[in-house]
């Protein structure tokens, strides 16, 4: 019989507010928060380091809140190119320990080392060896734990965080869970722990030795059977490299609510080129651009174009964005919040066209190297001018002024 | 109106015109079929609105007049009704009709005839009249490269063109193009038109594949009809330019690569097998009397196959999606296929071979990037 399996999950500390502490180190010590619009009072916590948690500042809390709780933390609005950047250099470090590698987010890993447990000399090793490897190369610190499968190797290093290291043993996993409060379990919303609360569940040991037909009538049979297989420790150990993405979105509040539309289309367009920087890197091109727009009176449009073949290339995006803007404005509102969202993705196959224009192999040998630029030096690094669309006489003609 | 007919001519005749029956569409006459009679026979004409076909078969008038049923139900009751047997069909009040078979007596509720929407009338003569079989063929090597992607609604058909007596059809999906020349010269004038996917399946499946019959083809500025084997379907037409095909055909070729059918199909074949939905391309090396076979699809595995042809040239190397190479290849029925490339990013070119590479059976595959 195949060994079991060993599912390492690693989750970074408080990882953008670590990573802008790696930047300037004059703020280690010091409570800080990154997250949208610092200096006005409407985006939202995206991370805080530990120092700021103290506080009680929280991801996604409104930025105005963490201000009141920490009024003295140093307030980051963060560069989203640069965690990109060192979370692929991370994703590297833990290649080099075993190929079966899930990023399941840009903080987040599950690793199967079940191959490498003999080579690396067990899982605490290997445990050890990330995060060592990780602290010398990044500078940040990290959550490492090891369990039989991704949802327990998960629970325990939210448990063990920060700076934590945990292993729990193959077929200590229910032991290990019991007294956990159920809250800890993946799944379990507010709703469902205050409804197991007040049938005096509060542990996902209570939770295990609950009867069925306590469970049953208040869940159904399949829910039922879903949380008490989670409290054993039963989760999938298939750690699979593909991951499709539905759609690849970006989107931003704004400071204060806009009206003039260059400047929005401006900010679309960026977020456009995230957007598509984010396509390539995944090896996926889109078929359909759509444009989400929250105006002032938090009603929230979205607009969508389908291109006639599938695209990689900015330029094309951005046309597309260009071509919704008009059906968008037709609302005279102020606007809050604008995004871009790619959908429609398939697999580039780097597919040759018949009917191509010679004008979009070169965009994209010109993407080529502006993402290889981007890699090296961050997603900042190189920008579309304003004025870039495919066919830039089309353009209507600017007011002179 | 009410007739009697064999149950085989009536199941044969509802099962030539029921795939163009809407199952569900915002129309309820168009679920169902008309039923007309003539002197001694009787039309079914189904339709979606744009494609309409018509069928007739011999039976006894005993009154004459016309009738709608929902087409799917009549399907099935007539699959369940004993194969020699006759069955009277007859309009017993307005919207009822009622379908006798031995004891089994069934009625249904229809819709008036006149609510049916008329077919596009064809004048009785004036057709160019082609063989069936040559026609299937032509259509059946193109056909696969329509585009089925509706946003590309130009290319969702076949273009039927016929110029200085010579007819051409032709299909691409911007990846791939198919091209195919009938082998007999037309007497009409000149066309070019886009016919819908839809048509062109329904004719394939319909046409006759071998023997001497014949199609008669009228084509208006909107619509075609072909007439065959007492069938007539009729079609609206794409509106929209076809691309420019002969622009694509690469006019020069630096490198032609002879190879023998079957080798590249089970090549081709074995290729496909090891690449996945997220990689799906095939390196080929022709080079040294060999054509080199190359997959290298990341989580699922490796092939490697040679193939020997008589090129001798400079080596050539290029990428494709086998799957496209795979459904060219089926057509071919010769024992010798051509691959002609210029180099890694222009487009391949596969045609049969004999002696020399066929002019009258074009297929341009463009490569995947290497």
């Amino acid at each position: 019989m195949a060994d079991p399996k060993r599912i390492l999950h690693i989750d970074m500390d408080a990882f953008f507010a670590s990573v802008e502490v790696v930047r300037n180190p004059s703020l280690r010590g010091k409570p800080v928060v990154v997250g949208g619009d610092p200096e006005g009072g409407r985006g939202v916590v995206s991370s805080a380091s530990y120092e700021a948690r103290h506080f009680g500042v929280r991801s996604a809390m409104p930025m105005v809140q963490a201000r009141k709780l920490c009024p003295q933390a140093v307030f980051l609005r963060g560069s989203h190119g640069l965690y990109g950047g060192v979370s692929r250099h991370i994703h590297e470090i833990l290649e080099r320990v075993a190929p079966l590698v899930q990023m399941a987010s840009i903080d987040e890993a599950y690793i199967d080392i079940t191959g490498s447990l003999k080579l690396f000399g067990g899982d605490e090793a290997i445990a050890r060896k990330i995060k060592t490897d990780i602290r010398t190369e990044t500078g940040l610190p990290c959550t490492v734990a090891v369990a039989s499968n991704k949802l327990v190797s998960k629970v325990a290093a939210n448990e063990a965080k920060p700076d934590g290291l945990l292993i729990v043993p193959t077929g200590g996993e229910e032991t290990y869970l019991a007294p956990l409060p159920i809250g800890k379990l993946p799944g379990m919303g507010p709703k469902t722990c205050i409804t197991l609360e007040a049938m005096g569940i509060l542990t996902a040991g209570q939770l295990v030795s609950a009867s069925m037909p306590l469970l049953e009538p208040v869940f159904g049979h399949q829910m039922a059977i879903i949380m008490q297989s989670a409290a054993r420790g039963f989760g999938s150990d298939e750690v699979s490299l593909d991951r499709t993405p539905k759609s690849i979105s970006r989107e931003t509040t704004f400071p204060r609510d806009l009206t003039d539309w260059h400047e929005i289309e401006t900010i679309a367009r960026q977020l456009a080129e995230h957007c598509a920087h984010t396509l390539r890197e995944e090896g996926l091109e889109t078929r359909r651009v759509t444009l989400k727009v929250r105006y002032g009176d938090f009603e929230t449009r979205t607009f969508a174009h389908t291109l006639t073949e599938p695209t990689t290339i900015d330029a094309h995006i951005i046309a597309a964005v260009h071509e919704l803007v008009p059906k968008a404005k037709e609302r005279r509102a102020r606007v809050r919040l604008i995004g871009v969202n790619l959908s429609s993705l398939s697999w580039n196959q780097h597919q040759m066209s018949l009917f191509t224009r010679e004008k979009d192999e070169k965009w994209e040998r010109v993407l080529k190297q502006v993402d290889t630029v981007r890699d090296k030096h961050g997603f900042d690094a190189l920008r579309l001018a304003r004025g870039t669309t495919p066919d830039k006489d089309k353009e209507p003609p600017r007011r002179q002024t | 109106m009410k007739i009697t007919l064999s149950r085989q001519d009536l199941l044969a005749a509802v099962n030539k015109v029921k795939s163009v029956v809407a199952s569900k569409s915002a129309l309820p006459i168009l679920s169902h079929i008309l039923l007309e009679t003539g002197e001694s026979s009787v039309k079914l004409t189904a339709t979606d609105l744009k494609i309409s076909i018509e069928s007739e078969t011999d039976c006894a008038v005993e009154r004459p007049g016309a009738m709608t049923v929902q087409c799917q139900r009549l399907s099935m009751i007539l699959a369940e009704l004993p194969a020699d047997a006759d069955v009277t069909l007859e309009l017993i009040e307005n919207n009822v009709a009622e379908l006798r078979c031995g004891k089994v007596c069934t009625k249904l509720f229809c819709q008036a005839p006149d609510e049916f929407p008329p077919v596009k009338a064809f004048p009785e003569t004036g057709a160019m009249v082609l063989k069936q079989s040559m026609l299937k063929n032509i259509f059946q090597k193109t056909s696969f490269a329509i585009c089925s992607d509706q946003s590309r609604y130009n290319l969702t058909g076949l273009l039927f063109e016929l110029r200085d007596g010579r007819l051409t059809v032709v299909a691409t999906d911007g990846r791939r193009m198919s091209m195919a020349v009938a082998d007999e010269e037309v007497d009409a004038n000149d066309i070019r038109v886009i016919v819908p996917a839809k048509m062109i399946h329904e004719l394939e499946t319909l046409l006759a594949s071998d023997g001497d019959s014949t199609v008669d083809v009228w084509v208006e500025e909107s619509h075609a009809a072909f007439a065959f084997d007492r069938l007539r379907i009729v079609s609206a037409l794409i509106e929209g330019n076809f691309p420019n095909y002969d622009a694509v055909v690469p006019k020069k070729h630096d490198r032609e690569i002879v190879l023998t059918t079957t080798d590249f199909i089970r090549s081709m074949r074995l290729s496909l097998a090891v690449t996945s939905d997220k990689f799906r391309s095939v390196r080929v090396v022709a080079g040294n009397g060999s054509l080199k076979v190359q997959v290298k699809t990341p989580e699922v595995g490796e092939f490697e196959d040679e193939i020997p042809t008589s090129y001798d040239g400079e080596p050539v190397e290029i990428a494709f999606n086998p799957a496209f190479i795979l459904d060219v290849l089926r057509y071919i029925s010769g024992e010798k296929v051509c691959l002609l490339l210029k180099d890694t990013s222009s487009p391949g070119i596969i045609k049969p071979y004999t002696d020399a590479p066929q002019d009258n059976y074009v297929n341009v595959v463009m490569p995947i990037r290497i």
